[in-house]
């Protein structure tokens, strides 16, 4: 998979508009575009929508894409912006609804627009992480996955693996570490401080 | 919130270092004051906010999105392909559509004289808007809104003092839990200061009902399409919520602190008892129904003072009525069932529409005037429960957000 994605042919197969060409591309970028969409819809159907909808907008403009880092950018950014167009449709359809009490809707819109620029900026550091994820050597970003992301348990990831627990808290360590110095090294930290707000409300 | 914002900007600035003495000593003491701060301090801070970062990149079905995409694809190189018939035919679908309109027109002035004195309906004339969304939501003051998975136990959301955790459809305020986290402690300190600040408002989508133990104790079960709002904690003299929808109330009963529920005009006073509101803003009519205890009911310069198994009917430009009720009947909503004794089709077709959000059209030559008796449980879905209601000579359908009545 990681050959085809780096296959230097890919772009023109992309410009021709192959399917198999847009398939790779989607089994590529689909963590990390459904973490940045996640983030802003919190709705599974509503990413998987939003995503659809980016790489219907590629193959229209598929013959502009000079590069493959250019389709990145383009699903990237256009992706970003179908999930930004659904969160103010829906607002705008709140605001149409007029059995909500006033109360509410004076709650709401205080709050609206710190909550959207939060909101994006916790996007792009959720693509921004995934992609980090990606470079990941394949043993820390496989343990990564299972046992942090998916919470399989630490004795199956270790099966999965065929090492011993105690190596896949190992790497589950490594992976975290490399993970934060990269955020840290491109002055993400701040932004991951964010997080703190919404997680000390959401602590147990 | 104020104070976790405040923790959360002291470790940002712990973070990079530019933290002064004393607010390093203020994160020590928060960071002290209990295991679990301690804890969150030192260990999740950095991993889990990565954690909650990158987790929507495995939780969103590639394939599905990629059926998706296929989908939208197809439809795209299909229309593209179709333009021009489309175009040949959007001159001929306009001529139509006035066509049709003129006739529309025509007939209904024909009918208009004819149509005043009979009493069917032929306009969707309940007006209910859609769900939002179909699960129940707690809105928190500090904007936070906690979507309330009823497949998903456990905590909900931890505001001010209270900690909330739920069980299938309820809501459970645990006040025990108050001690629990030291930030927790903090705030409830505050609380005390500036008493009655903090409001949640729950919401119930249409199509489900809630049961939620308020904070002092006091059960209410929130009817669908309905909102409650209430403090995080009751202070002051009177304990007051607010409410639009319907709500049953069971009061935890405390002579000290009186329970107020304010429904749009009207106050419903209370001394601990159990007692109904609806107060659905689209329904000209609303209800207060009393099963035990005593209530005033205020509406503008009207009180009324109810007796158990009594119903107030309260519209806008009259004095309130008072009648007595089947409490079984009327309060059956509660229990979980839509009950239809006593009331005509267009009553209970509209009962049945409210609770899924639905809208009502009766055909003109449907003749039958009832839906039977007894009880139906809210649970069957509305598909199946309008094919259990149909008869030889009446049908439904649904289409969009309208229920169809016809022969």
């Amino acid at each position: 998979m990681e050959q085809e994605y780096l296959d230097p042919l890919l772009i023109e197969k992309i410009r021709d508009g192959d399917n198999q060409a847009f398939k790779i591309i989607m089994d590529h970028l689909h963590e990390r575009l459904a973490a940045l969409a996640f983030q802003l819809l919190s709705h599974r159907e509503n990413v998987e929508d939003a995503i659809a909808q980016g790489f219907l907008k590629l193959l229209e403009h598929r013959e502009e894409m000079e590069s493959i880092s250019h389709v990145e950018g383009f699903l990237h950014e256009t992706i970003r912006n179908l999930c930004l167009d659904m969160l103010r449709k829906d607002q705008r359809r709140k605001k149409l609804w007029e059995l909500r009490p006033a109360w509410v809707a004076r709650s709401e819109e205080t709050t609206r627009e710190n909550e959207a620029d939060y909101k994006v900026l916790r996007a792009e550091l959720a693509y921004f992480l995934w992609a980090e994820v990606g470079k990941l050597p394949a043993h820390l970003r496989i343990a990564y996955r299972l046992s942090v992301l998916e919470k399989v348990p630490a004795k199956e990831v270790a099966a999965q693996l065929g090492v011993s627990e105690r190596t896949v808290r190992t790497y589950v360590q490594q992976a975290t570490e490399e993970l934060y110095a990269a955020a840290v090294s491109k002055g993400l930290h701040i932004l991951l401080i964010l997080f703190l707000l919404r997680m000390l409300a959401e602590k147990n | 919130m104020a104070n976790e914002a405040h923790i959360a900007q002291l470790i940002v600035r712990q973070l990079r270092e530019n933290i002064a003495p004393s607010e390093r000593r203020e994160l020590e003491f928060w960071r002290d004051s209990s295991p679990s701060n301690r804890r969150f301090l030192e260990e999740e801070t950095r991993e889990e906010a990565m954690v909650g970062t990158v987790r929507g990149g495995v939780m969103v079905d590639k394939d599905a999105t990629w059926r998706k995409y296929e989908a939208l694809r197809d439809q795209h190189l299909l229309s593209q392909r179709r333009t021009p018939m489309i175009r040949r035919y959007r001159r001929f679908a306009a001529a139509a559509v006035f066509i049709a309109l003129a006739g529309a027109c025509a007939y209904l002035w024909s009918h208009s004289k004819q149509e005043e004195n009979t009493p069917v309906i032929s306009e969707p004339y309940l007006a209910v808007t859609p769900a939002s969304s179909l699960n129940a939501s707690l809105a928190l003051q500090d904007g936070l809104s906690v979507q309330v998975n009823p497949a998903v136990k456990g905590r909900v959301a931890l505001q001010g003092a209270m900690v909330t955790a739920m069980d299938d459809n309820k809501l459970v305020y645990h006040t025990d839990l108050l001690s629990y986290a030291g930030i927790s402690d903090i705030l409830y300190r505050e609380d005390i200061s500036t008493p009655g600040l903090q409001y949640n408002i729950f919401h119930a989508p249409f199509g489900t009902k809630y049961e939620l133990m308020l904070p002092d104790g006091t059960h209410a079960v929130v009817n669908a399409g309905s909102y409650l709002k209430f403090p995080v904690t009751f202070a002051g003299g009177s304990r007051v919520v607010e409410l639009e929808g319907e709500a049953f109330f069971d009061v935890q009963p405390d002579p000290q602190h009186p329970f107020n529920v304010l429904a749009g005009n009207k106050k419903i006073e209370v001394l601990g008892t159990q007692f109904a509101v609806r107060n659905y803003t689209d329904e000209p009519v609303q209800t207060v129904i009393l099963q035990q205890g005593k209530v005033k009911v205020h509406h503008k310069k009207d009180v009324v003072e109810l007796h158990p198994g009594q119903k107030a009917q309260i519209s806008d430009d009259q004095p309130i009525k008072v009648v007595d009720v089947d409490l079984s009947k009327a309060l059956s909503w509660k229990d979980g069932y839509f009950n239809f004794d006593d009331l005509d089709l267009r009553a209970a077709i509209c009962q049945l529409a409210q609770w899924h959000g639905m809208k009502v059209r009766i055909e003109k030559d449907v003749r039958i005037k009832s839906l039977g008796s007894g009880n139906i449980a809210h649970s069957i879905s509305l598909p199946r429960l309008l094919k259990l209601l149909e008869l030889p000579d009446l049908h439904f359908e649904i289409r969009d957000s309208t229920i169809i009545v016809k022969r």
